[in-house]
């Protein structure tokens, strides 16, 4: 009886000193990304798909988000450190002789707010009464209108804003 | 290691004590008119897992004392008061908690004992309660993106007067080693009934709970103590065992 009890007990100590280290689920809702929806101008309640589109980070070290895709919705990540984040939205419409880049420029300007979520996720930042700023360039722009549908940004389930095209 | 050490302990004093018991046996001639001298009273013990801890790792400090009490043959009333200090790093978080518990309940001894002998093989139930803070030392934003990375945030922040109570199941073996001193190792398994939690932060150590866990209410623990019985009641009764 004893001899059992004993192997009992170190067999507890044996699992309880391999717990498993805790490490963050992919599957955790952590800090969302903005959704973006590209609709038609000439019918904005339909999809338009942008050929072909990418998005580059505007600031020193510049990154690409999104690379040559068609496709009428993306999530984007916007800073955990600032209160702006900076996007260079490009299409490039592609031909067999030529390819003709036309650059916008878009600032994301919203209020951030730290949650935790769990020990091995640590926090992540809800962002709040955003909106959408396009740099004017006149005719050259090939984004034509922003509505922001939803100003908060704490889930991926539908496009906070849309863009006209 | 650390850990191994205690246990090897108390198996060896087990074993010494049921070969003492084997002994015994072949010595004595079982009649029913051997006298049984039982003492019981007040045992009071500190364990001892708590402050080899306490010096051997880095980030943690704790005593506990206990008591127990035998109330009826088989059933003893038992509390614990101890208090603990722990540092608790993840990745994205790092916390300090500090405060204290008590915890009250009962034991029964499951072990038949060789006449003259006082080991016990105890299951229990206990109620546990602990008042304590935490203080949220640094944390960082999570990210698996790496256009923004994020860094940590130094901005500490202080949570008092949180509590917790839980029940608790404990399984233990109690030897004798002299006469009156006991040793004794037991495991823990409790599982959380309430708590306060800190606003935007939850509590990653709560002590004498030990650890909790994200998607769990459950916890672990273990204890290794000595205690000392102090015999205030002795009491003669005739054994009842059958020669055989």
């Amino acid at each position: 009886m004893i001899k059992k009890i004993i192997l009992f007990v170190l067999i507890i100590l044996a699992f309880k000193s391999c717990t498993k280290d805790d490490i963050c689920p992919p599957d955790t809702a952590t800090t969302a990304k903005l959704v973006i929806a590209f609709n038609d101008i000439a019918n904005p309640n339909n999809t338009k798909n942008v050929e072909v589109l990418s998005v580059i980070t505007d600031n020193e070290d510049s990154l690409e988000i999104i690379s040559f895709e068609v496709t009428n919705e993306i999530a984007i990540p916007l800073s955990t450190t600032s209160d702006t984040t900076n996007y260079l939205f490009k299409r490039s419409i592609i031909s067999s002789s030529d390819t003709i880049n036309n650059i916008d420029k878009l600032s994301f300007i919203y209020q951030r707010n730290e949650e935790y979520v769990t020990r091995a996720c640590g926090f992540k930042i809800e962002y709040f009464n955003l909106e959408a700023d396009l740099e004017n360039e006149g005719t050259e722009n090939w984004i034509q209108e922003i509505i922001v549908t939803r100003d908060t940004v704490n889930d991926e389930n539908s496009a906070h804003i849309t863009l006209l095209h | 290691m650390m850990k191994i050490a205690p246990i090897l302990l108390c198996c060896i004093s087990l074993f010494c004590g049921t070969h003492l018991m084997v002994a015994q046996n072949n010595n004595e001639i079982a009649t029913d008119t051997v006298p049984r001298i039982e003492k019981f009273g007040i045992r009071v013990g500190v364990d001892l897992a708590k402050p080899l801890r306490t010096l051997i790792e880095d980030g943690y400090s704790g005593f506990e004392l206990m008591g127990d009490f035998r109330v009826t043959k088989k059933f003893y009333a038992a509390v614990e008061l101890g208090n603990e200090k722990k540092d608790w790093d993840e990745p994205y978080i790092s916390s300090k908690t500090s405060g204290s518990y008590a915890k009250i309940g009962f034991d029964y001894n499951a072990y038949e004992n060789w006449l003259g002998m006082e080991n016990a093989i105890t299951l229990g139930l206990r109620y546990g309660f602990s008042s304590f803070k935490q203080e949220l030392l640094s944390y960082r934003i999570y990210t698996d993106n790496p256009a923004f990375p994020t860094e940590t945030i130094y901005d500490p922040q202080e949570f008092s007067g949180l509590n917790a109570h839980w029940a608790e199941f404990i399984l233990g073996i109690k030897t004798e080693i002299v006469n009156n001193l006991y040793l004794s190792i037991n495991v823990q398994l409790k599982r959380k009934i309430s708590e306060t939690e800190p606003e935007n932060f939850a509590n990653l150590y709560i002590p004498g709970f030990n650890r909790t866990y994200d998607y769990s209410e459950f916890g672990v623990g273990y204890g290794y103590s000595i205690s000392y019985l102090i015999p205030i009641f002795k009491k003669t009764e005739v054994s009842q065992e059958k020669p055989e």
